[in-house]
Parts: structure tokens; C-alpha cells; sequence
């Protein structure tokens, strides 16, 4: 058995036994209160490509393929209430016909809960009161002192 | 992070120099006129309505126009493009006010001044700081964000790009004042109003509505959602940050100043109208990613990135000369006015009775010492750029940065609005107002969410101003807005 064959192997082997990692970014909150997710994944191998699945809550579909490529990131949004799951995995970007697609990686569970109803009308109605507080007492002041605009 | 520049560094380069070299050329040339103060600081204080409308419409179309009205349709869907939008009304509403600050202070020359003469010195310096931060923030963000764009656009480096954008917009800031800052927004208002409505219907001819809205329903369902409860929260939230941002800061107050006498309002209402079709356009690209199949790696550059996508390298040259038409409207505007602010309200008093000659040239010491903080502020972020922006420090995506201001402006839409329109209220209540407003809406920014800091805040502020206007007696006298008596005054 020649050394490159042996070198060979022991690459297949590091690209295809390994599977990446995938997580949510530090800066996106897990449970997520409005539907988005900042996923990152990552692996040992410099140039790989990826193929990241979604299987989205409340979704019949089982996992959908949401990206494949490259990039080590993707921003998700627009998720309803539920567990939203993920998973990727990888292939040597140099030659993916050779060693094929690797494992899946452990599957990542994110809660998607979004704020209540009550809250966001209560917040609705708030921002809506002060909104037409502040018109109405612009106008009809402006009206009242009749300045600059006739 | 993982996307390629889209256009050769070579072509951003020679895009860079020969705009760079545009505005300052054009904004030294129109700023000839800026011989004395008045020239300097309020344009004469004669801007008709077509240059006046033009350069409101260019100072609110900011790289957060381009960057963040697409972030809050991928990240709010409907409600959030329509949120975006009515970013609007704080033009329309500055309309009435800007004739009403044209008609009470015909000499003035900052929006603190007003808040000292109106209300006293403790919320005089409340005010300046609030003004200072929220200035300060918009400036270093905006930096720091065209040298991000720059690179992922054209593979300039973060130091280069960032470094040429600043030193532009203060060269010709420096040198030609206010004249410089209005002459050169109109061209990059025309220009930017150009390019982002092209790339808009560039793009839905290259994903279809019903496509857009087909991937949304399967992938992305929230966003077709009229229950989206975030989206809901942030409505109004935006709206008031918006008026708030409008209402306070010496970007806007410096213009009424400049307008010629009965112009002031309807170059508001008119760049509100300009206005508005930018943050469709530009709320689009965020809504067509998912049907174009594009991955999103932030979603504050998701506008950028599908613009480039789609349209390849014509796309990039034209994203990169709205990007950096629309941060260099926005920071010389607030070079401008930040430098004025500084220049009337903290050197004026420590000069005396300083001669014409002199305050205009601390004005331009004051403008190029802004440049120098700027971007000794913006150099860290070269360490960050090569990173993803996740890393290091959770600052968040540009969203989260810019509605931690929401807390303070919101905090002030009562204040201005009361103080200009009604005898009654005090130094008491305005300066519980600011500080109880501010409170409440940084609660509700790490409580409840971003996107609700600047409603909450300007609830809490709106409050305590009525409760202040029902409990004190009309006693302050116009004339004092005006202490020179020159000019009109009601």
C-alpha cells in the first residue's frame, strides 16, 4: 500500500467520519420570540461546501434543504411558533464526487416563541394612541398659530 | 465570512477616487459663498424649495436607508417594509414645526440653543447629550458601514474605504459649510433615488411577485403574517423613532434655518414624498431573497447582497454608488450639524464674544476634530471586518446598533413639540421627561425587544409632558427665543 493511497484514505476518512457542528449565534436568542435564527456551522476542512436542512415548525415536509454552498453562516426568518430543527453536512469542495456527503451533524433544536397577541396589540395600541396624540396636536397647533403656512 | 467581492478592487478604486474627487470638487466650488458664519453654518439662510427638499430627502435616505428598510422586510416581513416606510412621517410632521422654528427664532442656529432659551441650562445639557450620542452613533456607525460595504463590494480594504469615504465627505464639509453639504445632496439625491429604484424593478423582473410570494407562504410563512406579533410591536416603534430622530436632532433644526423664509415646510412635506419610494424599492430585495434562492449570511446587508446577486457586476457599480452617495449625504450633513452644535453651544461660551473670522474657523476645527474622532473610533473595527460579525463583541446586526438610540430620541418628540407650541411647561417636566423616557425605553429595548424601545420611551415621555402642560401656567414669552430681536417673531 503506497503512501499517497494510505494519505488518501486518511482524508476520506477526516472528511467523511467527521461531521460539522451547526449552531445559533451568541447574539441570537434561543428561544427566539420573533421567528428568526443566526445559524452558524462550521468544520476542519478549509474548503468545504455544505448542505444545511431545515425542518420548519408546524411543517408536514420533514427536513428541507434550505442551503447549499459554501458560506459558514445563513440568516433565517419568518419562522412560526414551534421547535424549528437543523442539521448539515459536508463535502470536500475540491473533489465531491470522490468522497461523496458526509454525515449529518447532531440536529439543533431552536424554540420558536413568539410574543403574545395581547402584547403586541397592547404595544400596537400604545404606539398607535401616542402617534396620534403627537399629529393631532402638531396640526392642530400649526392650524392655531397659522404661521408659514398660508 | 464567505461571500467573494463582487466587483474587481480595481473598479471600486477608480468609482472611489473619481466620486471622491466629484463632491469634493463640487462641494468646495458651491462652497465659495461660505465666507462669514451665516454662509457657514445656515447656507445664508436663503435655500429655496428645490435644493431644501432635495437635501431633507438625501440626509434621511442614510446607508441604514439602504441597508435596513430590506433587513426589516426579510426580518418582518409586510408589516416590517411597512414599518420602514413610515419612517416618512417624520418629514411630514417636521413640516408645520420647521415654519413654526423658521417664525420663533429667525436668528437661531441649533436645536439646543432652543431647548436652553425655552426651557434652562439642566435641560440645555440633558439635551446635549442626548444630541452628542445620538450624532456621534449615527456617524461612526455609518463609517464603519461603508467600509464593511465597500469590501464585501468591491474587496477594498475595510481601512481604505473607510478612511477615503470620511476624509471626502470632510474636505468638502470643512471648506465649503453648509452650502457644500445642500449642493452636493441634491446630485446624490438624484443619483440615489435612480439607482435603487432601477435595481427594484431589475429585480422583480427576475423574481416575479407570485414567486415571492409563493416561497414566503412555504419557507418563510410569518412574513405573509398580519399576526406577526414583532412586526406589530414594531409598527409604530419605528414611526416614533423616526419623528424622534427628526424632531431633535441639529441635522434637520440647521435646514429650517437655511431655508428661505416660507420654504421650510413644503421642502419637508415634498422630501417626505421623495422619500417614500426608497424604502420600497429597497424593502423589496429583502422580501425577493428567499425566492431568489440567495443565502443570507446578516440581515442588514441582505439589500446589498441580492442587488449584486442578481444584477452581477452592473448591480454592484450601482449599489456602490448609492451606498456611497447615500453616506456621504448623511455624514457631511452631520459633520455639519453635529459641528455646529459644538461650535454655538460649548465653544462660542469659552471664546467670549468671539469675532465672525474667528468662529468660522473654529467651526472648521471643529468639523475636522469630528473627522479625526470619527475615525480614530472607526479604526478598531479593521480587526473585525476579516471576522464574522457575530464574533467578538455581541453588538448585534445594524438594527440593534441604531434603535439603542431609540430610548433617547423618542424621549425628546414631546419636549420639542410642546416647547414650540405651548407657553405652558418647565424645565422640570422636560428634563423627567428625557430621563424617565430614556429609562423606560431601555427597559423595554432589553425586556421586550428592539423593536419597541423608542415607542415605549416616547409613551412614558408624552406622559409626563401632558401631565406637566395641565399643571403649569403659560408664562414663557416667545421674544426670548429670539434675544437679538432681529428678524420676525410672533
Amino acid at each position: 500500500m503506497s503512501r499517497q493511497f494510505v494519505a488518501t484514505i486518511g482524508i476520506w476518512v477526516s472528511l467523511t467520519a467527521a461531521a460539522p457542528t451547526i449552531s445559533v449565534a451568541p447574539s441570537s436568542p434561543n428561544p427566539s420570540q420573533d421567528g428568526t435564527v443566526q445559524l452558524l456551522w462550521s468544520s476542519a476542512e478549509p474548503s468545504a461546501r455544505y448542505q444545511v436542512e431545515i425542518a420548519a415548525p408546524r411543517s408536514e415536509d420533514g427536513y428541507q434543504l434550505w442551503y447549499e454552498g459554501t458560506a459558514t453562516e445563513s440568516f433565517v426568518s419568518g419562522l412560526s411558533d414551534g421547535t424549528a430543527r437543523f442539521r448539515v453536512r459536508q463535502v470536500s469542495s475540491s473533489d465531491p464526487q470522490k468522497t461523496g456527503w458526509g454525515p449529518w451533524s447532531a440536529i439543533l433544536e431552536v424554540e420558536i416563541a413568539h410574543h403574545s397577541m395581547g402584547k403586541a396589540l397592547l404595544l400596537l395600541g400604545l404606539g398607535a394612541l401616542v402617534f396620534v396624540s403627537i399629529v393631532a396636536y402638531v396640526i392642530m397647533s400649526a392650524l392655531r398659530t397659522r404661521e408659514e403656512l398660508i | 465570512m464567505s461571500t467573494a467581492p463582487y466587483l474587481p478592487a480595481s473598479w471600486g478604486a477608480a468609482l472611489l477616487v473619481a466620486f471622491g474627487t466629484l463632491w469634493i470638487a463640487l462641494g468646495i466650488h458651491l462652497g465659495r459663498r461660505s465666507k462669514d458664519m451665516e454662509g457657514f453654518t445656515v447656507a445664508g439662510r436663503n435655500v429655496g424649495l428645490a435644493l431644501g427638499a432635495a437635501t431633507a430627502a438625501a440626509t434621511w435616505i442614510t446607508s441604514n436607508t439602504v441597508m435596513l428598510a430590506p433587513q426589516f422586510a426579510l426580518q418582518l416581513g409586510v408589516w416590517g417594509m411597512l414599518a420602514y416606510c413610515t419612517a416618512s412621517i417624520g418629514l411630514f410632521l417636521f413640516a408645520p414645526i420647521s415654519a413654526r422654528i423658521r417664525t420663533l427664532m429667525p436668528r437661531g442656529y441649533t436645536s439646543a440653543e432652543f431647548i436652553r432659551l425655552r426651557f434652562g441650562r439642566v435641560a440645555h445639557t440633558i439635551f446635549m447629550a442626548i444630541s452628542l450620542f445620538y450624532g456621534l452613533t449615527w456617524l461612526v456607525s455609518m463609517a464603519i458601514a461603508g467600509g464593511v460595504l465597500l469590501e464585501s463590494l468591491s474587496g477594498i480594504p475595510y481601512f481604505f474605504g473607510m478612511t477615503a469615504i470620511l476624509a471626502t465627505c470632510v474636505i468638502y464639509t470643512l471648506f465649503g459649510g453648509m452650502f457644500a453639504v445642500i449642493g452636493t445632496d441634491f446630485v446624490q439625491t438624484v443619483l440615489i433615488m435612480f439607482g435603487v429604484v432601477l435595481v427594484g424593478v431589475l429585480v422583480l423582473f427576475e423574481a416575479p411577485t407570485e414567486d415571492i410570494h409563493q416561497t414566503l407562504l412555504e419557507r418563510r410563512p410569518m412574513l405573509l403574517d398580519l399576526a406577526f406579533p414583532a412586526a406589530l410591536m414594531a409598527l409604530f416603534n419605528n414611526l416614533l423613532f423616526g419623528v424622534g430622530e427628526i424632531f431633535h436632532s441639529n441635522v434637520w433644526w440647521s435646514r429650517a434655518f437655511a431655508f428661505r423664509e416660507g420654504v421650510a415646510w413644503k421642502a419637508y412635506a415634498l422630501a417626505g414624498v421623495l422619500w417614500l419610494p426608497i424604502p420600497i424599492a429597497a424593502g423589496f430585495l429583502g422580501l425577493a431573497a428567499p425566492a431568489l434562492g440567495i443565502n443570507v449570511v446578516r440581515p442588514d446587508v441582505v439589500g446589498p447582497t441580492v442587488a449584486a446577486e442578481v444584477l452581477g457586476q452592473t448591480g454592484a457599480v450601482v449599489i456602490f454608488l448609492v451606498v456611497f452617495c447615500s453616506l456621504a449625504s448623511s455624514i457631511d450633513s452631520l459633520l455639519a450639524a453635529t459641528g455646529d452644535l459644538l461650535t454655538h453651544e460649548v465653544v462660542r461660551p469659552l471664546l467670549g464674544t468671539p469675532s465672525d473670522r474667528a468662529l468660522r474657523r473654529s467651526a472648521s476645527m471643529v468639523i475636522g476634530a469630528l473627522g479625526i474622532i470619527t475615525w480614530v473610533v472607526c479604526l478598531p473595527w479593521i480587526h473585525r471586518v476579516d471576522r464574522p460579525w457575530y464574533e467578538g463583541d455581541p453588538v448585534g446586526s445594524l438594527a440593534t446598533i441604531l434603535f439603542f438610540a431609540g430610548p433617547l430620541v423618542g424621549s425628546a418628540i414631546a419636549p420639542i413639540a410642546t416647547g414650540l407650541y405651548s407657553r405652558r411647561g418647565n424645565q422640570t417636566s422636560v428634563v423627567i421627561a428625557l430621563l424617565a423616557g430614556t429609562g423606560a425605553g431601555l427597559w423595554a429595548y432589553f425586556q421586550l425587544g428592539w423593536y419597541t424601545a423608542a415607542l415605549v420611551s416616547a409613551a412614558v415621555s408624552v406622559a409626563v409632558i401632558a401631565l406637566g402642560l395641565v399643571t403649569t401656567a403659560p408664562s414663557f414669552e416667545w421674544s426670548k427665543l429670539n434675544p437679538t430681536g432681529r428678524g420676525t417673531n410672533v
